[in-house]
């Protein structure tokens, strides 16, 4: 068991991933910390972590250099570009009846 | 129990194998023949069968959270003593606070050998319950030896209700006696009760024993159904039984009215307690 701290855009599975060296124990760090798997980390600084299993050291290891750390959520704060064309356009927003 | 994500990610590509053939869909076939590590169609279901695999963990936590509610609240009933005894693994330790083994790394066949507890019956008393349990010794029912019951006894202690009053008790069968006279057919048994045709020296004592194996456990042993189990045996007219007796542990016998609740759970009939008086009949029809 030990405390993690989080990197900016990591997920939970993120941290499965690079603490436990196995995606399938997300919802274990999930339930540990009272979050649900798909919530926001942004406002969290660190998370509970089990110890891993031996048998992924090598994982563990690769992940361990903050370097390599995976981090898969968007945080560019992009969002999709909104898509043209007729099929998409609003009355009085993108064009007027006149 | 949630499948991990290579189960669930296994299972989604054989069922799509499946449908692109049947719909005959060559080019979405030669997708799946696809082995690379970063292929679109394998991310996909990957991350399809993540999700899977996340919401049947969560079905798993949400299972444990109601079994621990429900064990928490529900009184327990006789039913689930008799269940809680036939549970118990002789030699094992359970888990620290609580009712249950770890079983983790063990087999099926090594629990069930480690489950010594056949049977069991709970029969409520003024004072607490009672627990009567048996083993298998070899194809017959037998008493628990001394360490077992008293490992039985300390499991039970820890997995009881509190304030309930145990009595663990694994006797060996009850003692039969029983007097008999078989009016038989000489066409088909001989004067030694035995089958003229060779097939069976006694099927008269057979199904005697036969009926007395066959009743559940801590059932109600009833003379008049075991002389309708005797009158069915091929060859046999009549039964008329002369004595019915009974008894437990080192106590005299006491004859046996309508019906008899053996001590230990179960009755069995020692050769020598058994008397037949075969006696030729022509059969009655």
């Amino acid at each position: 068991m030990k405390v993690v701290k989080i990197l900016l855009g990591q997920t939970i599975s993120d941290i499965a991933v690079q603490e436990l060296g196995d995606a399938e124990r997300s919802m274990e760090v999930a339930d540990l910390n009272g979050l649900s798997l798909s919530d926001d980390l942004t406002s969290i600084n660190t998370l509970l972590v089990p110890d891993y299993d031996t048998s992924k050291v090598n994982i563990v290891n690769l992940f361990s250099d903050p370097a390599n750390a995976p981090a898969s959520n968007d945080v560019s704060g992009n969002t999709a570009a909104e898509l043209e064309g007729i099929g998409y356009w609003y009355l009085e927003n993108d064009f007027v009846v006149q | 129990m949630a499948r991990s994500i290579q189960e669930v990610f296994d299972a989604a590509v054989t069922e799509g194998i499946r449908l692109a053939t049947d719909a005959n869909l060559p080019d979405v076939v030669t997708m799946f023949g696809n082995t690379s590590r970063v292929a679109i169609w394998k991310i996909l279901f990957y991350a399809v069968a993540f999700i899977i695999h996340a919401l049947e963990v969560i079905y798993d936590l949400f299972r444990a959270e109601i079994d621990n509610d429900i064990s928490l609240l529900k009184p327990h009933s006789a039913r689930w003593y008799a269940n809680i005894a036939k549970l118990f693994q002789y030699g094992f330790n359970l888990v620290a606070e609580s009712d249950y083994y770890d079983n983790t790394g063990l087999t099926q066949d090594q629990i069930t050998a480690a489950q010594i507890v056949a049977y069991a019956a709970v029969v409520e008393q003024q004072r607490g319950i009672r627990i009567k349990v048996a083993k298998i010794v070899g194809n017959d029912l037998g008493a628990l030896a001394s360490n077992e019951l008293d490992a039985f006894s300390e499991y039970m202690e820890e997995v009881k209700d509190a304030g309930i009053k145990l009595l663990i008790t694994s006797g060996v069968a009850d003692d039969l006696k029983s007097t008999l006279r078989m009016f038989y057919n000489p066409l088909v048994l001989a004067a030694d009760g035995s089958r003229i045709d060779g097939t069976d020296p006694s099927p008269v004592q057979t199904a005697f024993n036969n009926y007395l194996k066959n009743l559940p456990f801590n059932g109600i042993f009833a003379p008049s159904l075991m002389v309708d189990q005797l009158q069915a045996v091929d060859g046999v007219v009549l039964v008329k039984d002369d004595l019915w007796q009974a008894r437990y542990g080192a106590l005299d016998y006491t004859n046996i009215d309508v019906q008899y609740n053996p001590d230990a759970g179960y009755l069995r009939i020692d050769p020598s307690n058994l008397a037949i008086t075969f006696i030729p009949q022509s059969p009655i029809l």
